[in-house]
């Protein structure tokens, strides 16, 4: 687990590290006003493209992450949606996309669980949410490599299934 | 010191009043809810496993029936997919039709300029003609 | 106690289904688009959906289940209702959000009956905070099973409790709750629960003088002293609101709960199924007239 406040301090040492901004997937990145949250928007990968085009028949417009803070279990709290491209009436649009089978969709399967949730804090908006209970033996939390706690939980929770290259 | 009274207080508080109060309350509301409860046995109070069993021959028309609605449907759905293609193809064929006419005014406009410029060329050549025909007969005239 | 959590579980409303006519055939019989239905206050929605499209099968115009491109839900009077609370929790909400909703205490006498309302709906996408529901059987029973891990950690702090749950006891921790089984639900969830708690599953729901609702899951940590519902007021209420113990009450199971209750007391005896305890809590309008009794 991790306090609240290092965490905090933690995301804000992420943000400022460029690691997003540098990512080659990585179209926004924003750091909310309260300092309490990530928000990303991610082009698909080819990979995962391909995997919406063969269960799905549908095509993925982009990701969307949330990066946020579970009080409940006090660990660092990782939302996604994905949004499919779709034209109605020969207007391009762009729509939530709610797979039967969201782990296998992001080749996560046996990695992480993932949960539809209504999030009270994001106006109850449906979020698919991975379940944060095991994270601390995921990432391990002894007190000497504390410091770089969030930075590991980044590179399971985030680069691990989406893959990271520099733009 | 205050807390702990106040602990003290609440740990010996008559645990019967309040549960007494929950269980006429909730008596009283489980009574309410149950009016005419009756009406509402759709499910036989069960998650519903007991729907009335019909007619075998008329549930297969039935299935049938449904199958044929959901071909016709998709037929529906496909037609109107070639109808907007066909629709689709009209308008380029319009448009290609209306850049043709565009098209074909302007040759008419150049054609129509062309012939007048040819007829000022022939009305030129005329004059000019009829003047070296002239010139040429008054020499003749002289000469004779 | 025991008392308590038996008329808590065995409490019923009567519900009443109306299906969109855009699911059935042009001609279907009237009566196949309604259902009344007698649904247990402690259990979710869409357990009924398995029994509503058994009952509409005959009469569907297309095939709900294998139709990717649709989307259905619950709505009462065009607003969409979450699935994902239990059925008591959604009456007593809709309740507190119009007094028209039910009928009053003195109707009642008037020969009325209290019913919940629900049409099912469907649409291109769902409503931005509604969890679509999937044809898949066993979302519902995820869904739950999440929550009492959720349940379990807030309670003690990690999720022992509920993981060295074998795997029959959880099989048999969701069947109590499709089949009715309390003896079940009872030995089980006490299990997962400690009698000194670390923090209490609380989740707030709150309607506004002005008609505006919240719906809030605070923290609320359990030290030393046995807190009441007034102690925490300060965590269920957001002080820029204007609202406070004076001016609302607090629904809880259908009944209005006194704020002086033991928190504690209140938790383990009117929790619901999921785990959670969930409070309404609707603003008192006219000044110092309470709202009837519910």
């Amino acid at each position: 687990m991790i306090h609240y406040r290092e965490w905090q301090a933690q995301l804000q040492l992420l943000y400022h590290s460029r690691i997003f901004h540098d990512w080659a997937l990585c179209q926004e990145v924003h750091l909310s006003d309260n300092k309490n949250a990530l928000s990303l928007r991610l082009k698909p990968s080819q990979r995962l493209q391909k995997n919406t085009w063969r269960t799905e028949n549908k095509s993925l417009d982009h990701i969307q992450l949330y990066l946020t803070y579970s009080q409940v279990y006090n660990e660092p709290l990782l939302l996604l949606r994905i949004w499919e491209s779709k034209c109605i009436n020969d207007i391009l649009m762009t729509k939530l996309m709610f797979p039967d089978d969201i782990e296998s969709l992001l080749d996560v399967e046996g990695k992480f669980q993932l949960g539809l949730d209504t999030i009270t804090n994001l106006e109850n908006s449906v979020w698919y949410s991975f379940h944060p209970c095991d994270t601390s033996n995921i990432i391990g939390d002894q007190i000497e490599v504390m410091p770089t706690y969030l930075r590991r939980w980044v590179s399971i929770f985030v680069f691990s299934w989406l893959g990271y290259e520099d733009s | 010191m205050k807390v702990r009274k106040r602990m003290y207080k609440r740990g010996n508080q008559k645990p019967s009043v309040m549960d007494k109060s929950l269980i006429s309350k909730l008596t009283d509301r489980n009574n309410k809810e149950a009016h005419l409860s009756e009406l509402f046995q759709d499910n036989n109070g069960s998650l519903g496993d007991n729907i009335p069993n019909h007619d075998d021959a008329l549930l297969n028309t039935l299935t049938i029936l449904q199958q044929e609605l959901k071909s016709k449907e998709q037929e529906i759905r496909k037609l109107r997919e070639v109808i907007g293609l066909k629709n689709k193809n009209a308008e380029r064929l319009n448009d290609e039709l209306i850049s043709g006419t565009i098209e074909n005014n302007v040759l008419q406009q150049k054609l129509s300029d062309l012939k007048t410029e040819h007829s000022k060329l022939v009305a030129k050549f005329f004059k000019k003609t009829e003047k070296e025909t002239n010139v040429m007969n008054t020499e003749k005239e002289r000469r004779d | 106690m025991d008392e308590v959590k038996r008329l808590v579980w065995n409490g019923e409303l009567n519900v009443l289904v109306s299906i969109d006519p855009s699911f059935l055939m042009k001609g279907s019989p009237r009566e196949i688009a309604v259902l009344r239905i007698r649904v247990p206050r402690e259990t979710y929605l869409i357990n009924y959906m398995p029994f509503i499209w058994k009952k509409i099968k005959n009469f569907l115009s297309f095939d709900p289940l294998n139709d990717n491109e649709k989307y259905f839900w619950f709505e009462h009077n065009k607003i969409p209702i979450s699935w994902n609370y239990p059925v008591g929790v959604l009456f007593d909400g809709l309740l507190g959000r119009s007094s028209t909703f039910a009928t009053t205490f003195e109707d009642q006498l008037k020969d009325e009956i209290t019913i919940l309302r629900i049409r099912l709906v469907m649409g291109d996408s769902p409503p931005p905070t509604i969890i679509p529901i999937t044809i898949s059987k066993t979302q519902v029973e995820k869904y739950w099973f999440h929550q009492w891990k959720q349940v379990c950690f807030i309670l003690n702090g990690s999720s022992k409790g509920i993981m060295s749950l074998s795997v029959n006891e959880s099989r048999k921790f969701w069947s109590s709750i499709i089949t009715r089984n309390f003896h079940d639900f009872i030995e089980i969830s006490s299990k997962i629960s400690t009698s000194r708690p670390r923090h209490i599953p609380i989740i707030v729901q709150i309607f506004k003088a002005s008609g505006i609702s919240r719906i809030s899951q605070p923290t609320i940590r359990m030290t030393g002293v046995n807190p009441t519902l007034k102690d925490i007021e300060e965590d269920v209420f957001n002080t820029d609101e204007g609202m406070s113990a004076n001016n609302c009450i607090v629904i809880c199971q259908g009944i209005e709960i006194p704020w002086e209750i033991v928190l504690c007391d209140l938790y383990f005896k009117l929790r619901s199924f999921d785990g959670f305890l969930y409070i309404t809590l609707v603003s008192i309008k006219n000044n110092d007239k309470a709202l009837p009794e519910l």
